[in-house]
């Protein structure tokens, strides 16, 4: 099969071993060479609580999911109505019943069984046999997928041949029904995550301190950060805070003594470091803080990914601030982009955001191994030390949030106070942030913004839309003059993002003269361009 | 090189003229030109309030960092772990570390950060114009007589102790002899050293009942000093005598310290002196790091990280 898009749609309880076994599947096609992208939609609980796990293989290499399902593997009662109303195709079931239709019929409940293990390894096992039926289903070699799991349980021989056993068990009872056209590799295929990708650019980017407070989605990136510094014995110290306004203060202290020191939180936690960012805004401190956002006020759904900090980071704290945000759209620039923020921080002597979130920073994605390296001249290396290091001799200085003159004194003067603040102002407007990226065709009138994960839908869309257009990626907040004249000359502007009141296209309207039309996807699934295509055709109607 | 007074000194104090806090501050000049300690080597870092203003009133050849309200404790614990050869005094007040600042207080005391930590206690916040902080006692009304404090204070040198700070003492802005030898062994200590310094505030808690008025406080305080260290002679009598008070003993060893501030408390006292003094510590501060050792690490890195190939 040359030209084929499937979705598969696996929903399963959580703390049943099955995260595991969907990586495993994703890997399975991935190694095959078969183009995929998996989604963990996973839930805020420990065990017991639904959770879906998403695949789609695409001829067209798209990087992102679609609405409906072609084939829904359910282990979860639960969910199998509403799973079935997304389902364009097959179904397997684990655990029938009378009302539910079987459209194909993999007996794992049984099929396990089969396996001569203990009761309590029947459960993550059982994962395998339906790992092995979909393998087999688009017909997946045998070879390729038993390396992937001798390589996954590689610390166990014994737990590798089980896992292999259950696998056979699915892939020799299904039957397949596709055949997927695999492509050649050019060089070998990294699956990672966004999180995984920075905690990397931190190690490249010599970071010497990391404070934090765990919390979903971010707890992942420090924890990578953590091992790596560990593995190689690196001298970085992690350092797990009371809270996030100690994690963002001890930052700040440390960078303050001219250490190259960050945090990564999530939205909750970024309200509590608010007042402190404001403070190395108003003081010139650098500061490093990675956003990785979940959905929604006060706890929301924490499990669930978003794009709803913009606003809140760009300009965070009160009084008149303005903050560098950084917005990566995959791992590698995770990586490249977890440098750039100490370079910026530093250059600027201001608080810097990489905003990531929960899609990006958790879900791995098809890179490759260069995309990782060849960063060593673009890198920053941290060459770029404040002037004045507390513990210099003769050089004593003051450091203060309230008002102060230019050589840190006390001052309530309103002279003083707009000086600095227009200041701060223009340091930051003036300075060479990544700028945006221009693509498609640009005679046309229509314009289509987008940022950070949202990327991953944009080749979809640009083969759904039947109109030439022409796309604008945004990099970096506040935008430079020449990326707000391109912006200038469209009349028809779209911005496509992952919140509900289309924050992008609100600080880009308080800028440019220019009417834009959002297209919004912010329920928490990972965004889709076949439901943003429709919002476009409303948007037209 | 020796550094003079005027090492020492910085710019003029802008607090109110007989506030407690100016009293520390000088104080705190005399126990640096004692111990000689570098003024590049100091760090003075606060919150907000006006014994968090002293920075500037000292050593101007230090670095100085006026942060926000209440998280004076973590920002000096970044700064410790990031320049551990710095000298690092915290000044803070009653308001800053016993209310907003208390949870961060409280972690710093157990991460046993190298530093002085000061806390300038006028049972009132200052700088808003005389509110209750956590640290006035119960029956004490405001200045203005509108409100009385019913809650029970925090008492800070408690906290510390139960948190097994090795250094905790309590003194008085007006007493410059103690206060002095307090700093100077604070100023030498290898963790936490942690003092309460009741310092009236004459704007709003120097009247009548206040428990941290200069009267008061002149009446009130009992020195624990010598009094509290359990030597080879006190520990031959299973019972200490001060003023007028028994303490039972016989549960201590000889070098324990004795807190005593609560009977001494009940019966009015503010009990003031060392309450804890450990030189050496089996407590584990936070690794500290100050070099980033570069490792040709990132090839093998990814080697070691998941790559998979067909
Ligand atoms: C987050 C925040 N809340 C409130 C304030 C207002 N504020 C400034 S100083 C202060 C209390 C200071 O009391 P204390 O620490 O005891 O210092 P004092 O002035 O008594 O020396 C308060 C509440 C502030 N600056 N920041
Ligand atoms: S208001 Fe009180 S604490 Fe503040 S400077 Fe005046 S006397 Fe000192
Ligand atoms: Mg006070």
């Amino acid at each position: 099969m040359k030209n084929f898009d499937f979705q598969i749609r696996i929903s399963t309880v959580n703390g049943s071993g099955s995260s595991t076994a969907n990586e495993i599947l994703l890997k399975c096609f991935v190694f095959s060479g078969i183009h995929a992208v998996g989604k963990n939609i996973f839930p805020s609980n420990i065990a017991g609580l639904p959770t879906w796990y998403l695949i789609r293989v695409t001829s067209q290499k798209y990087e992102g999911l679609k609405s409906q399902a072609d084939l829904l593997i359910s282990l979860c009662r639960e969910t199998l109505e509403e799973d079935l109303k997304s389902l364009n195709g097959d179904c397997w079931v684990a655990k029938e019943s009378p009302e539910t239709p079987s459209f194909l019929n993999l007996d794992i409940k049984n099929q396990v069984k089969k396996l001569s293990v203990p009761v309590s390894l029947r459960k993550p096992l059982a994962n395998m046999i339906y790992v092995g039926a979909v393998a087999k289903h688009f017909g997946l070699e045998l070879s390729t997928c038993s390396h992937v799991i001798k390589k996954r349980f590689q610390g166990s021989k014994e737990i590798a041949r089980l896992n292999l056993e259950a696998f056979e068990l699915g892939y020799h009872e299904a039957s397949e029904k596709f055949k997927l056209k695999a492509d050649e590799f050019t060089s070998a295929p990294l699956l990672i995550d966004g999180n995984q990708a920075s905690a990397l650019g931190l190690l490249e980017a010599q970071c010497e301190f990391a404070f934090w407070y765990p919390i979903t989605p971010s707890s992942s990136l420090v924890e990578n950060f953590e091992k790596h510094v560990s593995d190689l014995k690196l001298s970085a110290t992690i350092y797990q805070a009371e809270d996030e306004i100690s994690a963002v203060g001890m930052t700040l202290g440390a960078s303050w003594a001219g250490s190259r020191a960050m945090t990564a939180t999530s939205g909750p936690g970024l309200s509590l470091m608010a007042e402190t960012v404001g403070l190395a805004y108003f003081a010139e401190i650098p500061l490093v803080i990675f956003d990785i956002q979940r959905l929604g006020p006060s706890t929301g759904l924490p499990t669930r990914t978003s794009q709803g900090d913009l606003s809140f980071a760009h300009s965070l704290s009160h009084g008149d601030t303005l903050h560098p945000v950084l917005l990566p759209s995959n791992p590698e620039e995770a990586f490249q982009m977890a440098q750039f923020a100490f370079e910026i921080s530093e250059d600027l002597r201001t608080a810097v955001f990489v905003l990531s979130d929960l899609d990006l920073g958790m879900n791995l994605k098809i890179s490759h191994k260069e995309d990782f390296q060849n960063s060593k001249n673009k890198a920053s290396k941290k060459n770029k030390l404040p002037a004045l290091q507390p513990g210099t001799p003769l050089g004593g200085f003051m450091t203060r949030g309230s008002g102060h003159d230019p050589q840190g004194n006390y001052s309530e003067s309103p002279q003083v106070y707009k000086e600095k603040v227009m200041g701060l102002k223009k340091k930051i407007m003036s300075y060479n942030l990544p700028s945006c990226i221009f693509k498609g065709d640009s005679k046309s009138s229509k314009l289509f913004i987008y940022y950070g994960s949202t990327k991953q839908i944009i080749s979809e869309l640009q083969d759904l839309i039947p109109d030439n257009v022409y796309f604008m990626e945004i990099k970096a907040l506040p935008l430079s003059q020449k990326d707000i004249n391109q912006l200038k000359l469209f009349t028809d502007v779209y911005c496509v993002e992952q919140n509900r009141d289309g924050q992008m296209a609100q600080i880009l309207q308080s800028q440019v003269q220019v009417k834009i039309t959002s297209l919004l996807q912010f329920d928490g699934w990972p965004i889709q361009a076949d439901r943003v295509f429709k919002l476009y055709n409303e948007a037209l109607l | 090189m020796t550094y003079t007074k005027e090492d020492y000194s910085a710019q003029t104090s802008t607090l109110c003229t007989g506030c407690g806090h100016d009293s520390i501050i000088n104080h705190l000049k005399s126990a640096l030109l004692d111990t000689q300690t570098p003024p590049h080597q100091i760090v003075k870092i606060s919150g907000i309030g006006c014994s968090s203003k002293t920075p500037a009133y000292f050593a101007k050849g230090a670095y100085g960092f006026n942060t926000i309200h209440g998280r004076m404790a973590p920002i000096a614990s970044g700064v410790s772990l990031a320049s551990p050869e710095l000298k690092i005094i915290g000044l803070s007040g009653d308001g800053d570390t016993a209310s907003i600042g208390l949870g961060g207080f409280i972690h710093t005391l157990r991460r046993d950060t190298p530093m002085l930590y000061i806390v300038a206690n006028n049972g009132v916040y200052g700088l808003t114009k005389g509110q209750f902080s956590a640290t006035t006692d119960v029956g004490v009304p405001t200045k203005n007589g509108f409100k009385t404090q019913t809650a029970d204070p925090i008492d800070l040198c408690e906290l510390a102790l139960n948190l097994n700070c090795r250094f905790v003492a309590r003194s008085f802005s007006g007493h410059k002899k103690q206060l002095t030898e307090i700093l100077k062994k604070a100023l030498a200590h290898d963790g936490l050293a942690f003092i309460d310094i009741i310092s009236p505030c004459v704007a709003f808690a120097n009247h009548d009942p206040s428990t941290k008025s200069y009267n008061y406080v002149k009446e009130a305080q009992t020195y624990m000093n010598e009094l509290d260290f359990i030597s080879e002679e006190t520990k031959t009598s299973t019972e200490l005598k001060l003023k007028n008070i028994s303490i039972d003993i016989s549960d201590s060893t000889v070098g324990d310290v004795i807190n005593h501030s609560q009977s001494l408390k009940k019966q009015g006292y503010i009990p003031m002196g060392f309450f804890a003094l450990k030189e050496s510590s089996t407590k584990k501060q936070i690794k500290k790091t100050k070099n980033y050792i570069q490792k040709e690490a990132f090839s093998g890195l990814l080697n070691k990280y998941e790559v998979e190939t067909t």
